[in-house]
């Protein structure tokens, strides 16, 4: 029994929809998550009045206003959740091993981190934050930036205020130092750690938008490919690398890996945490 | 053929040995049959290139069938262990013979890849070949691959044998494992008696999964519930706790069960097991109607789940605190209504309709402005459920609001509390500026009795605006009556063509008449591919020899919606024509639209098509697919007798039982005893077996007669049809024998 009813996903037009998405969005829906990807799109179909998928399949495909519904769309099939401090490790190692690293290295040089998929900027703010703590903005530039399919939650993240469930995994303090509560139970950011943070939207899959992203020396891309078929996987990691100084890191999830999909990264353990760097011949790690 | 591909089969880099594999499958078989061959001779220490060959052996098919097999006998015992391998790939019952002749082979490590390579191909006449290793072999990794070659011929019969070696305990996990793989409840008993809750769990959802649909399922949960000890069901829900989640899926509906007859004692452990599932991410939404039945307050890991779980958790939480009647929810329901999570916020406004209390009455009014539209609705039926005095005056108020999905709500309101009165808005909101207004004025007039309404929508289809035709055309698909007709044809030469896709669908609904063809036939050429791919559905009614010419040249549309659409076409002409294009598609279609060309294929009559499926059901690269297209299409007296014949597979036998067991039991039971007359002798056991899935009544007659006629390897499996009926086995017949294993082991 399911607390939501819809309208029949036929075979027929789930291998339709399945086909449109990841042409477009790179997102894989497989044959077992027909029943998700249904839940998902009832929401659209009650917008519009829809009384079928096929007929939003034509709505996305052949609309002339399709291009609205597609933003929509990205929002309700784009996964928000996050919280501050999630897999905290390998933020961890970036604000403590490799950034006071090369800001040694590099004396003068920008450093730039990106966050692909950034959602609702958890993320990159808990970036900020640890880096605030190590007091790493005083010993140089530091550009933050978070991407996201997802202009909604980009508003979001923008905005700077959270919920109770954003601060599960928080440490003791942090969220007093950096916040301020609001009087509806939220939580507003401090505005000097909301400006160390960029945010725009961004489809992994558009190369031309892909393309203006480069010189990054750490890439964030967590729990993100795991939505993707392993031919999409392989693609978004090549920008990656074209997006990736030499020396640079990209980590992925706990969840994702590289391996069997690209020879083009390699896995290094960095101070207890996973990341991938450009496999390249004669460069220090 | 270039061979340096065939080199790059060694590579170090494995994208050049998978693009190697990939350019070597295009070329004819026989151009790389001895350079495979060799490579498997000589080069097999080469792990890279042993995998690469295997893997593009597995893709050739038979034709490497005989070279493999002299290579069995090749004096070096690694040439041997990889031949077997490679013949296991291949999948086919050619190789059987060759490979039991090696069961025996000198070498522990070739026998041991012969049984796996037999386990891989399921055929049951390996059989006596497994039970003989597993009886008899001192060695521990053989008896672990024969138990596999077991499990995977998915026989009943060998319940008692697998449930003897139970007991020991290197092989009690793999022996419950095959047990689960038997696909025959009683499977679970050996297991229940014994208590071995930490191999429980598995072998019970592969059973489950495996008579999903049939009435076996209803057995197997049976068998659970009334032999499970009370005091034991803390230790089960404990093992069922660390399982991978499809376990843990599987056994929700059981569950369900249990929570209708839990004790007390139960309720408490019960409650927190289902609270443990409800957390992970992949069953809160399927453990979320069990929580709704539990007994006892779960309202404290509810409003915790509400404040700080993630959003599915906290939205489910929402849901059921309003369900269970929490009262003191109400502040944090309203919170959650504000959510900008727009499934919490829906949950919320849905719990507090369910809450009953009219302090929610306002922030639900106010909510039907809220952006989401699935907010603003859960809102109005919350309003609707709380029913407060003021309500119809609240909605009327708001048929004047400005944002539209307000007034439309207002509307939907007000023609659900006051239909009466509310007609004339609903006509005036016709003329709404906004469409959705518009909409939802279609659909409440299309709900309502008065004659003015449908009077109103079929003025409206002919002379309204394009987004109020289509609405007016989706809102009434189905519910045309022949004698609108007229405003149909129209429809379809309406300028907008989202109007005439719509009709099209209207018309599917109509019985066919000359001037609709000809008019749909002329949307065969509509510039939009969907009107094409609509018309083509609608004409499919109506088949005749011009559709069968258009769809066979829209099977190679660029557009995926229009070949589909093309296929079905053909399947409604079913004639041989249209089936042999359907099978010349095969070989250029996408891969992964291929199944619904078979799918298509199953719902013809001609000989064409039941060919190749038969066909295809012996290919085993293909028998799930076909099998998928089978069931899909029956009942049907052509897909019958292939669902019969594939019953006696043990790869697949779930699948075309599900089908089998669509038709009606008597044709059932016919097309499995003609199936049994004509069986060979080592598929008729599992063939018998299936009568036990079937009413006793419809088979018990001709099954008496049948099993007192016919050889002792029948015996087991006639044992098993009476047991699984409970009823005593018939005096007399050769089946009243103390013999019958099934008799010791089953409750």
């Amino acid at each position: 029994m399911s607390r939501v009813a819809h309208p029949p996903l036929d075979a027929a037009t789930f291998r339709l929809l399945q086909q449109l998405i990841h042409q477009t969005f790179g997102i894989h829906y497989t044959e077992e998550q027909q029943e998700l990807l249904a839940l998902k799109l009832l929401p659209r179909l009650n917008a519009l009045g829809l009384s079928s998928y096929l007929e939003y399949y034509y709505r996305l495909k052949y609309d002339p206003q399709a291009a609205e519904e597609w933003a929509e769309l990205a929002k309700v099939l784009t996964v928000n959740e996050t919280y501050f401090w999630r897999e905290f490790d390998q933020i961890r190692v970036a604000a403590e091993v490799l950034i006071p690293q090369w800001q040694d290295r590099f004396p003068g040089r920008a450093i730039r981190i990106w966050h692909a998929g950034c959602a609702s900027g958890e993320e990159p703010y808990t970036m900020a934050i640890a880096l605030e703590e190590r007091r790493a903005f005083a010993r140089g530039v530091i550009e933050i930036i978070g991407t996201d399919l997802n202009p909604a939650a980009l508003e979001q993240a923008f905005r700077g205020i959270y919920r109770r469930r954003s601060f599960r995994a928080i440490p003791p303090g942090i969220q007093e130092r950096y916040f301020r509560p609001l009087d509806d139970g939220r939580w507003e950011l401090d505005p000097a750690i909301r400006r160390r943070v960029r945010f725009f939207p961004l489809n992994l899959l558009d190369e031309e938008g892909m393309r203006a992203m480069r010189d990054f020396d750490i890439i964030f891309c967590r729990n993100v490919l795991l939505y993707f078929a392993p031919e999409t996987v392989r693609r978004v990691s090549e920008m990656f690398y074209q997006s990736l100084q030499d020396h640079g890191v990209l980590f992925l999830g706990a969840a994702e890996s590289l391996l069997n999909l690209t020879t083009r990264f390699t896995l290094v353990e960095i101070d207890g945490a996973l990341g991938y760097r450009k496999a390249l011949e004669g460069v220090d790690p | 053929m270039n061979l340096s591909w065939l080199q790059d089969l060694r590579s170090p880099d494995w994208q050049k040995r998978r693009q190697a594999i990939e350019r070597l499958a295009q070329e004819p078989p026989e151009a790389l049959r001895q350079g495979l061959l060799t490579l498997l001779r000589t080069q097999h220490q080469d792990i890279n290139a042993l995998n690469a060959a295997l893997q593009l052996i597995a893709r050739l098919g038979d034709t490497l069938l005989q070279p493999l097999i002299a290579l069995l006998d090749d004096p070096d015992p690694e040439v041997r262990l990889y031949t077997a391998q490679a013949l296991g790939l291949l999948r086919t019952e050619q190789a059987v013979p060759a490979l039991l002749t090696h069961v025996d082979d000198a070498d522990p490590r070739v026998r041991f890849h012969v049984l796996e390579a037999l386990a891989l191909i399921q055929t049951p006449v390996a059989r006596e070949a497994f039970l003989h290793v597993l009886t008899t072999s001192d060695l521990l990794d053989l008896r672990f691959a024969a138990l596999e070659g077991l499990a995977q011929l998915h026989d009943p019969t060998l319940i008692p044998v697998l449930a003897s070696y139970l007991d020991h305990p290197d092989l009690a996990p793999q022996v419950a494992a095959a047990l689960g793989q038997t696909q025959e409840p009683l499977a679970l008993w050996p297991l229940l008696q014994r208590h071995m809750w930490d191999f429980f769990w598995p072998a019970y959802a592969a059973l489950a999964q495996d008579v999903a649909d049939t009435p076996a399922a209803s057995r197997l949960e049976a068998l659970v519930l009334e032999n499970v000890p009370a005091a034991q069901w803390p230790d089960l829900l404990t093992a069922l706790s660390t399982e991978m989640v499809a376990t843990q899926r599987a056994a929700l509906p059981l569950l369900a069960r249990l929570l209708d007859r839990a004790s007390a004692d139960l309720s408490v452990p019960l409650r927190e097991a289902l609270l443990t599932l409800w957390r992970q991410p992949d069953l809160t939404e399927a453990v979320t109607p069990l929580l709704a039945q539990v007994h006892g307050d779960l309202s404290g890991p509810l409003l915790e789940a509400l404040q700080t779980g993630t959003p599915p958790l906290a939205a489910s939480a929402a849901y059921l605190l309003g369900r269970l009647g929490v009262r003191t929810a109400l502040p944090h329901l309203l919170q959650a209504l504000e959510d900008g999570e727009s499934a919490l916020a829906a949950a919320a406004a849905q719990a507090l309709g369910h809450l009953g209390d009219l302090h929610a009455a306002d922030p639900l009014l106010q909510a039907l402005a809220h952006p989401a539209p699935e907010v603003s609705q859960a809102a109005l039926e919350a309003l609707l459920t709380l029913h407060p005095p003021s309500l119809a005056a609240d909605l009327r108020v708001r048929l004047e609001d400005p944002h539209p999905q307000v007034r439309a709500a207002a509307l939907q309101g007000l023609a659900r509390l006051t239909p009466q009165e509310a007609l004339a808005d609903l006509l005036a909101a016709l003329d709404d500026p906004h469409p959705q207004v518009r909409q939802t004025a279609v659909q409440a007039l299309a709900e309502h009795a008065a004659p003015q309404a449908r009077a109103a929508l079929l003025e409206r289809l002919s002379h309204g605006a394009p987004d109020l035709q289509t609405a007016i055309l989706r809102t009434l698909t189905g519910r045309f009556a022949p004698e609108e007709r007229p405003h149909l044809l129209e429809a379809l030469r309406n300028p907008m063509p989202w109007v005439r896709l719509h009709a099209c669908q209207a018309l599917r609904h109509l019985p066919p008449d000359p001037e609709t063809r000809q008019t749909l036939h002329a949307l065969l050429d509509d510039p939009l591919p969907p009107v094409r791919a609509n018309a083509l559905r609608a004409l499919s009614t109506m088949p005749d020899a011009t559709l069968e010419t258009r769809a066979a040249a829209l099977l190679q549309a660029q557009e995926p919606d229009l070949r589909l659409a093309a296929a079905e076409a053909l399947a409604a002409c079913d004639t041989p024509q249209a089936a042999e294009h359907l099978l010349a598609a095969l070989s250029h279609w996408p891969e992964e639209e291929k199944p619904f060309l078979w799918r298509a294929l199953a719902r013809m009559t001609v000989p064409q098509a039941q060919a190749s499926l038969r066909a295809a059901l012996n290919d085993p690269r293909q028998r799930h697919r076909v099998l998928e297209a089978l069931v899909a299409a029956s009942p049907a007296p052509t897909t019958l007798p292939l669902l019969v014949e594939a019953l006696r597979h043990p790869s697949g036998r779930a699948q075309a039982r599900r089908g089998w067991l669509r038709h009606p039991p008597e044709q059932a039971w016919a097309a499995l005893e003609e199936a049994l007359h004509h069986a060979p002798p080592h598929l008729a056991p599992a063939l018998l077996a299936e009568a036990r899935f079937l009413p006793p009544q419809v088979a018990s007659p001709a099954l008496q007669r049948l099993a007192a006629l016919t050889a002792p390897a029948l015996h087991d499996a006639a044992c098993l049809v009476w047991r699984t009926w409970g009823q005593p086995l018939p005096q007399g017949k050769a089946l009243d024998t103390p013999n019958c294993t099934f008799w010791s082991i089953t409750p």
